[in-house]
């Protein structure tokens, strides 16, 4: 059985190994120290942008990492109060989005009761736990239906939106779980559905009600409890996706949240998944795979390894298959999934450039001249083929291009970054579409709406 | 019977493999032709006059690119004077049938011919190499050797620029593997460790622009047969549609596959790209889109550089442009890296590795 390399060297003991990582050998308290010290590492980066001594806010998943990361906060702050110092936060808000919504009933059971040991686990360290279900992001501060952005009928083929303000919803029928269930049909048809699209705009209500949260309970840190493996996962699904832009927001380790004083933190960026599996089953962590898997299969799409026998591929997701693809990775290449995220860490896009346009969905900064580049390379109408004049002295010229038919104005695309739009152009059943609208969703977006902004695009208040 | 969504008039022959769109074989050839013609006009790649050689294998793309090329040039009036440019890498069963393609394409279109063969240039075949060899680290060596063969050829012929049958999924799969992800699915070839480990954006650059000019001709001003452009006319054109274009138009191209590709290092890169464009059709163009904002990487860092008056200067060190003291090949070390290759031939060391 081989021995942990530390020990060895240290002359201290012959404790047996538990894991071989990084090129090493390590007994379960070598592995856990170096782990938490990787953690508490990651706080002191110069020119850090983190605050201290203010509220803080975790976001929870279920999954192995996050609880790992809410672990390791009532470790962190345990030993600030040890060793007498100042808590680098002085309050910590555990946030659960809660995808109930979209559940089956015997689904939601068990997600309830996972819920509810969450929340024990939480309060046993002493912090606030917050479950926001998913269906809040059509509700105002009060609970109550907020206002809504919908498809624009009139517009039969671009995708056009406009604003239905809180005072017509407030004679609707409609309630914010039939909003939800809405938006997500509003991406199927029979039989295709577009489960790729309706996981990327799920992931997006997730992070920005998160934000809403952090908002909410006046934090400014946004604390995420992604690994290498899944930032791996992200830089190919965000490369698949055309998110390249602004992958050094995604997996940065601090990212200052446009418009906002948020900032999001990644501090286990650099722990691998083996990694996170052995010290949540060396710490005895609990586990919640109910809420950790409630997006899983949710919207039609078969959910498989890539290669296993009876997994259609053309219904998983880009999502699925990135993950499933890393996953390959790290079992062919342990070391690999480091090399990639370091190198990924390299990359810098200008997408933390300030003054750059924000886009509606996602709120992340727009590349400059971007938002044509799709249609710059793609001839979808005979419209926009020139006719050819032949001059007299044997030139030719292309006639003037006809008038686009694009409308300039509430387009989905002029106010979609790059990948969101997909969302845009994947809506099935305009009719069903509606996303949210209230200021906290829209900010200063709700000027194209609304009055004099850039897109004016007519209001129906 | 379903109408093309573009006319409206003819019956949809197929699905437009880009968009999703079902259309009639005319309108696919409009959208297909003016596609090309967009990315030619747009990026400027020629200028009225120019003499362009069309690297032409006799495969799918190289036909599509001379057929299009030849049609464009007319219909457009670029006043482009084109050529076909092939190498022969001396492989039986394989470059030899191909290039008879080629010699046919060359009577269809009009267009002259020239032919340099490896055996020509570094007295070597594809076959001798792979007969001392073996089959493991070939494609090192052709890749080299061909790179520099279309340089000496397009000298000879006297060109101002090369264009290649490079395609969208061609293009995305390189930004994969560029992004150190698909690479290290390649059993860490000898050809494409290096890239691995090297962070390499420079490199990420070139393999999205649209027009390249090689690292050892960009900065000389020396040999006059070393500074020649080289583009992607197809950089956003898929390749299935490529396969349908040839297919409808029953252009003559040879189909089959390298004999000794079998072990080709972008096979894995293929396949996820592959599984990629099965969920969602516009992956290729999405994941091209990444890959020219990851090359912004580079352009961003020396901004930054400049912005700091030089005081984060790279530490990589400047390399001396010469030639190679052998052949006379542009080369920042004495030896170019084909003469290094044909060294370790002749020495009967062919397991010496680049960079």
């Amino acid at each position: 059985m081989p021995l942990c390399a530390k020990c060895v060297r240290d002359g201290n003991s012959d404790r047996a190994s538990v894991i071989a990582t990084r090129g090493s050998e390590y007994c379960a308290d070598c592995f856990k120290v170096d782990m938490f010290g990787r953690f508490t590492k990651a706080y002191t980066t110069k020119e850090s942008l983190l605050p201290r001594g203010e509220p803080v806010c975790v976001a929870w998943s279920g999954g192995l990492s996050s609880s790992l990361l809410v672990h390791y906060m009532n470790s962190f702050l345990n030993k600030n109060f040890k060793q007498n110092v100042s808590p680098r936060f002085s309050a910590v808000y555990v946030c659960v989005v809660d995808y109930s919504c979209l559940l089956s009933e015997e689904k939601q059971q068990i997600v309830n009761q996972e819920i509810e040991a969450m929340q024990s686990i939480a309060e046993g360290y002493n912090f606030n736990f917050k479950r926001i279900p998913l269906e809040s992001a059509f509700t105002n501060e009060n609970g109550d239906l907020d206002s809504t952005l919908v498809a624009d009928l009139t517009s039969p083929e671009i995708l056009q939106l406009k604003f239905e303000s809180y005072s017509t919803s407030k004679t609707s029928t409609a309630t914010p779980i039939s909003r939800t269930l809405d938006l997500f049909a509003s991406f199927k048809s029979t039989p295709a559905a577009n489960p790729t699209t309706a996981v990327t705009l799920l992931n997006t209500l997730t992070t920005r009600l998160l934000r809403r949260a952090a908002s909410t309970y006046n934090c400014t840190t946004l604390m995420t409890g992604s690994n290498a493996s899944t930032i791996a996962a992200q830089i190919v699904t965000q490369t698949a996706l055309g998110g390249g832009f602004n992958l050094p927001n995604e997996i940065s380790l601090e990212y200052k949240v446009p418009n906002t004083d948020i900032v999001t933190f990644r501090p286990i960026r650099d722990l691998l998944f083996g990694e996170v599996e052995k010290l949540v089953e060396l710490d005895e962590i609990a586990q919640f795979p109910g809420v950790a898997g409630m997006a899983e299969g949710l919207f039609g799409g078969v959910v498989g390894s890539v290669g296993t026998e009876g997994a259609s591929v053309a219904k998983m997701t880009i999502q699925d298959l990135a993950a499933s693809f890393v996953k390959g990775l790290q079992k062919d290449f342990p070391q690999s999934v480091s090399t990639v995220t370091r190198t990924a860490f390299k990359v810098q896009t200008g997408a933390n450039a300030p003054g750059l346009d924000v886009c509606l969905l996602c709120s992340n900064p727009i590349q400059p001249n971007s938002q044509n580049w799709r249609a710059s390379h793609t001839t979808s109408r005979l419209d926009d083929i020139p006719d050819i004049i032949k001059n007299e002295d044997g030139t030719v010229v292309e006639a003037p291009k006809k008038a686009s038919e694009v409308p300039a104005t509430g387009a989905a695309d002029l106010l979609l970054c790059y990948a969101c739009q997909h969302v845009g152009r994947d809506v099935k059943v305009k009719e069903k579409l509606v996303l949210p609208g209230g200021d906290w969703f829209l900010g200063a977006k709700k000027d194209c709406f609304v009055g004099n902004g850039c897109c004016d695009s007519g209001v129906s208040d | 019977m379903k109408l093309c969504v573009l006319c409206n008039t003819n019956r949809a022959q197929l699905k437009r493999p880009k968009t999703g769109q079902q259309i009639c074989k005319t309108c696919f050839y409009a959208v297909f032709e003016y596609e090309i013609h967009c990315t030619i006009t747009e990026n400027k790649l020629f200028k009225r006059g120019d003499k362009v050689a069309i690297a032409a294998s006799g495969g799918k793309d190289s036909t599509v690119l001379a057929h299009t090329m030849k049609l464009l040039n007319d219909r457009y009036d670029y006043g482009l004077d084109l050529c076909l440019l092939s190498i022969d890498e001396g492989i039986k069963g394989y470059r030899d049938d191909s290039l008879e393609t080629v010699k046919r394409n060359q009577l269809q279109y009009n267009l002259p011919l020239l032919v340099l063969s490896y055996e020509e240039l570094y007295g070597w075949s594809m076959d001798k190499i792979v007969a001392q060899i073996g089959t493991k680290n070939n494609c090192t060596f052709c890749g080299v050797f061909r790179r520099q063969a279309l340089d000496r050829g397009a000298a000879r012929l006297g060109v101002d620029h090369i264009v290649t049958g490079h395609n969208a999924d061609d293009v995305a799969e390189t930004v994969l593997m560029n992004r150190k992800l698909l690479v290290l699915f390649q059993k860490f070839t000898l050809t494409h460790f290096p890239l691995v480990f090297r962070g390499d954006f420079a490199r990420l650059t070139r393999c999205t622009s649209i027009t390249t000019q090689t690292l050892e001709t960009s900065a000389t001003t020396a040999p006059e047969h070393l500074t020649i452009p080289r583009s992607k006319p197809f950089k956003y054109t898929y390749e299935k549609e490529i396969v349908l274009y040839a297919y409808f138009l029953s252009l003559d191209y040879f189909s089959t596959e390298c004999t000794y590709s079998v072990e080709a290092y972008r096979g894995y890169a293929r396949v996820f790209l592959k599984d990629l464009e099965k969920v969602r059709a516009s992956a290729i163009m999405d994941v091209i889109h990444s890959g020219e904002a990851y090359a912004q990487s580079l352009d961003e860092i020396e901004r930054v550089e400049a912005e700091n008056g030089g005081k984060k200067k790279k530490k990589t060190v400047v390399q001396k442009q010469g030639t190679c003291e052998r052949c006379g090949y542009i080369s920042s070390n004495k030896l170019c890296k084909a003469c290094v290759l044909l060294e370790s031939l002749n020495k009967g060391l062919p397991a010496v590795s680049l960079e």
